[in-house]
């Protein structure tokens, strides 16, 4: 058993909102996302008999979704987007400096479970380039100043 | 008309239902569209988007297979809008393509070669390497094998997720789904898992492109070398259409041939991998008779006049009651009529059976109320009109994997609800079903609970007898009741101790359910309705009439002879009684191998040890024909013609699509030659002839009429007078033994869902699907036992004691364990007795 009552006790509330019980699968990816920050085959198999579906369309999804993470990471999920106006910005720089502070590559996390890096693509921001979302917080018009600045505070407020 | 729709496609009107699509409009109006996700058994999904049209006032093109037709749609296939978006689609699909045609196994039958070439774009434009996903990292190996028979070229598939909707939505089973996005999507298995459907060769065929190959067919000839023919699945009743792909005498693949109202395009890997057993390089072949006790090859001349020779001078010692007749229910109408004729005109005896694997035959009575109920079929497609499916006593799964299709169907439409008896679980995996797990040998007990509950009368003692919880019969019985069912009823119901009371009670429950409610009974086998029809049982006669005197007497005339022998003759357990006392003189074995199947191994082995002379006619040495004085080869069915009446009521002709390999002969051939030598005068040059011959004798009974079959078959139209059936008031619960401190466990066998007897283990897949005997046990059993999967054990019987590797199985019923029957080395049989019905043994962990 790994999800708690609370949050299977919300998927059974999914079960029968939508016409089909596949329509509900989003919502349920949520909701496991927000129980443990990932979606572990294991969560979601249980999240599956909850919802009443097969536990292969429950994985097909979620692996579809690439924002969610499949496997545990860090408390900080750092997303810098490395796309065209953020590169034209300086993103590669960003991301070879944020490598270098936290001491890990893209897609790695710092030994003690407090980053993960990963570039993803563009998140809309384009205006305020460089940026990065760290969990679901946008930072913007980045500077190596206001990087270390920030990993310092998280770093503190472990 | 409100339910139409009238629209407009290249400047021509159509109409069609509301609710169908631009691409069904079009297909009416004979426009073809191209499509790669497209199947009319599929929910549209337009995923590919190569079906797209122009839609005047739509402001993009839109994908014609998932559109639905709209009054007064003007749509354009062929503007220049069109034919510019569905290049620009195909250059989309090519842009990461490895065109690798000349060692792909689907090039020259390719849907994305032939689009190209009508539709698509005749050069690339990129220079960057293609996206390629590679299994081998060291060999640079791309195949790599999704499960025992399906491999997967990852860089060649097109994304049109016809496969994970064939085995998701058609199937029910939940082993192949589509993981990740984009150029990085991967097909494969929960966890993982290895892609083991039932149905996972369907996949292969109706895979557009390469990306789906089958182990059996990779990289060994080119599509358009292979010569098709036209044929009928012997494996199981259901008598799905196939199409033969083969060169020469060499079988290399078997594709359905799309029978709408049979198979609908599709096929288990039994039928699809499985019968490729008939091009085994292990088959007999040469004749072999027995000289100084070893089996020697020899020639057709003299193994026939060996065996002729042999017969008559038994038949001068012992009679022709001493000589017994078993074929098999896989034989073709016209075989078994033939045999029928040989056996009681030519050598003058009634002792003739086509069943040798049940130790309960049906006895005559029940012969003909089987046949009574066997010609009054609801054809698959029907399926659907039924409220309720009531399956008893049988996994339908396994014996019957397309009409099991059908139920899935009518299952997922909603509007049919599907209830199966059985002694091991029923579980259609996506497709709920209501299951209920008797004691095995518990059918009669089951019954009279479930009727004493329509009735309104106690239960409590007939449902502790049968095993199951009584508010659980109680619960379907209320289910049941009123509704319009379909009662399906599998052969642990006749082929049993108490077989005739069990149809009467079917009977009686059938009336006491909804109006229109109707029995069928799917029989295992492909052509049983056909052997019981055309005489191979004692007591009846080909035409399917009893027989007695006056039938005989019709019989005689068409066969221009004055007596047929008198009623009376033995079935397979009576025969092999007696011969194993020694009271036979002679065994012929049609395709048949009571060692290696009769439920009791001691008895057919001594059977045909102590017959004075034995015969057995075969495409593999069996068991039987090891111990035989003369074996025949016989072709399998690529190399025969003939017809089969599948458990649908179906008659389906078949041709052969190449002579017998080697210096095997077709069954029909080898009865005849054989009656000739033993004084039968008249002669056939093909199968069609007997079937003439045929027809006369049953029109003459009054009984069968049919037209010449055309095209995917036709059913016979045939009624025979319902039997009487006993009055049920006298019935009482029998409470069946139980299992002993010593031996605790139930021993259930039967055949495991990919294969056909031992026959298609000699298929080259086999061995991967389904390799090894292995015993099946429930984990809660097993937990108790100690007993972890792929342990070695031993069960042990009364009678004798095996060794194999346990396998876990959660629909096993606690306390049985249950043994494929599938496997000649296993010896199953060895565990059993005739004498007791059930069979206790013990398990130990090695
Ligand atoms: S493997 Fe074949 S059938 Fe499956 S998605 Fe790819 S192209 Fe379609
Ligand atoms: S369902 Fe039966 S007839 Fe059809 S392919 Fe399978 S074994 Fe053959
Ligand atoms: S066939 Fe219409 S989108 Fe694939």
């Amino acid at each position: 058993m790994y999800l708690s009552e609370q949050t299977r006790q919300k998927i059974m509330e999914l079960r029968d909102r939508y016409p089909a019980r596949l329509a509900a699968v989003l919502p349920v990816l949520h909701l496991v996302y927000d129980e443990f920050g990932y979606l572990g085959t294991d969560q979601l198999d249980e999240a599956a008999d909850a919802l009443g579906i097969s536990r292969l369309d429950m994985n097909e999804t979620a692996s579809f979704y690439t924002l969610f993470p499949k496997h545990k990471v860090g408390k900080y999920l750092i997303q810098v987007c490395d796309n065209i106006s953020c590169a034209l910005r300086g993103a590669d720089n960003l991301v070879s400096y944020l490598e270098s502070k936290l001491g890990i590559k893209v897609g790695g996390t710092t030994p003690d479970g407090l980053f993960t890096l990963w570039t993803v693509e563009c998140l809309g921001s384009c205006g305020t380039a460089p940026m990065m979302q760290v969990n679901d917080k946008y930072y913007e018009r980045l500077t190596r100043e206001k990087v270390d600045k920030l990993l310092e505070a998280w770093r503190n407020s472990k | 008309m409100p339910d139409q729709v009238k629209l407009k496609i290249e400047d021509r009107d159509v109409t069609v239902d509301k609710g169908q699509t631009i691409l069904d409009a079009a297909l009416k109006l004979g426009i073809i569209v191209p499509t790669f996700c497209w199947d009319p058994r599929l929910k549209p999904i337009a995923a590919c988007r190569m079906c797209l049209v122009e839609v005047e006032k739509a402001p993009k093109l839109v994908p014609s297979c998932a559109v639905p037709a709209i009054e007064g749609m003007v749509v354009k296939v062929f503007s220049e809008k069109a034919i510019r978006g569905r290049k620009a689609v195909l250059e989309f699909i090519l842009s990461n393509h490895p065109l690798d045609c000349p060692t792909c196994d689907k090039g020259g039958e390719c849907i994305l070669q032939d689009h190209t070439f009508n539709h698509g774009p005749t050069g690339s434009r990129t220079i960057e390497p293609r996206n390629r996903t590679i299994f081998d990292e060291k060999y640079k190996f791309d195949d790599f094998p999704l499960g025992p028979v399906i491999w997967l070229n990852m860089n060649r598939c097109i994304f049109c997720f016809k496969c994970t909707r064939i085995i998701k939505e058609i199937a029910g089973d939940d082993d192949l789904g589509a993981f990740n996005r984009g150029y990085h999507t991967i097909l494969h298995g929960h966890k993982n898992r290895p892609f083991r459907s039932e149905f996972s060769g369907n996949t292969v065929e109706n895979c557009p492109v390469g990306a789906l190959v089958a182990n059996s067919f990779r990289y060994k000839v080119r599509s358009w070398l292979l010569k098709k023919t036209p044929s009928v699945c012997h494996l199981c009743g259901d008598g799905c259409n196939i199409t033969l792909w083969h060169q020469g005498q060499k079988l290399f693949r078997i594709y359905s041939r799309w029978n709408r109202n049979v198979d609908n395009g599709l096929l288990c890997d039994r039928g699809r991998f499985g019968g490729l057993y008939a091009d085994s390089d292990r088959r007999l072949r040469n004749p072999k008779i027995r000289r100084e006790g070893k089996l020697i090859d020899t020639t057709w001349e003299e193994a026939l006049d060996f065996v002729a020779g042999n017969l008559e001078s038994i038949r001068a010692k012992f009679t022709a009651a001493g000589i017994g007749v078993i074929g098999n229910e896989m034989l073709s109408n016209e075989e078994t009529y033939l045999l029928s004729r040989i056996a009681r005109r030519v050598i003058g005896t009634n002792n003739i059976d086509f069943r040798f694997e049940d130790k309960f035959t049906p006895s005559t009575d029940l012969n003909l109320k089987l046949l009574y109920f066997l010609v009054k079929r609801i054809p698959f497609s029907k399926f659907g009109e039924f409220r309720n499916h009531l399956i008893i006593g049988t996994d339908t799964e396994v014996t019957h994997p397309i009409m099991t299709l059908w139920l899935k169907r009518a299952i997922s439409s909603g509007r049919s609800k599907c209830y199966a008896a059985y002694h091991r679980k029923t579980d259609f995996t996506l497709h709920p079903v209501e299951s209920i797990e008797y004691f095995p040998q518990g059918e009669y007990n089951f019954l009279l609970a479930l009727y004493s509950a329509l009735k309104g009368k106690s239960i409590d003692e007939s449902a502790l007898a049968s095993g199951v919880a009584s508010t659980l019969i109680q619960r379907w019985a209320e289910l049941l009741k009123g509704s319009k069912t379909l009662l399906l009823a599998g052969e642990a119901l006749y082929n049993n101790p108490r077989g005739s009371e069990n149809i009467d009670l079917l009977k009686a429950i059938c009336d006491l359910l909804g109006e229109g409610s109707v029995i069928n009974i799917p029989y295992d086998g492909s052509n049983y309705l056909g052997n019981l029809l055309w005489g191979a049982t004692p007591g009846i006669l080909p035409g399917g009439s009893q027989n007695d005197e006056e039938n005989r007497s019709i019989i005689c005339k068409e066969w221009k002879c004055d007596n047929l022998p008198e009623a009376g003759g033995m079935d397979t357990s009576q025969m092999l009684t007696a011969a194993s006392e020694g009271k036979m003189g002679a065994l012929i074995f049609f395709g048949s191998d009571p060692v290696g199947f009769y439920p009791d191994r001691e008895i057919a082995t001594k059977a045909v040890q102590n017959a004075s002379f034995k015969v057995a006619c075969e495409t593999f040495l069996t068991e039987t024909g090891k111990l035989c004085d003369a074996v025949l080869p016989l072709a399998p069915f690529p190399e025969c013609s003939g017809s089969l009446i599948s458990s649908e009521g179906r008659l389906q002709f078949f041709e052969k699509a190449f002579d017998p390999a080697y210096s095997s002969a077709e069954g029909w051939r080898i009865i005849l030659r054989l009656a000739q030598r033993l004084g039968f005068e008249g002669d056939y040059s093909s199968p069609s002839e007997i079937w003439s011959e045929m027809a006369s004798i049953a029109d003459k009974c009054g009984k069968v009429d049919y037209k010449q079959s055309q095209y995917g078959g036709q059913f016979l139209k045939m009624d025979f007078a319902a039997r009487a059936f006993s009055n049920l008031d006298g019935f009482q619960s029998s409470p069946l033994p139980s299992p002993t401190a010593e031996f605790p466990m139930i021993l259930t066998y039967g055949a495991s869902v990919y294969q056909k007897r031992n026959l298609t283990a000699y298929a080259e897949s086999m061995d991967k699907i389904d390799p090894g005997p292995k015993l099946y046990i429930n984990p809660d059993n097993a937990a108790k036992m100690k007993l972890y999967e792929g342990d070695t054990v031993r069960v042990s019987s009364t009678k004798g004691s095996l060794t194999m590797k346990s396998a876990f199985d959660y629909r096993i019923r606690p306390g049985t364990v249950f043994i494929p029957t599938n496997f000649q080395e296993a010896e199953f049989n060895s565990l059993l007795s005739s004498k007791s019905d059930l069979t206790f043994v013990k398990i130990e962990r090695l």
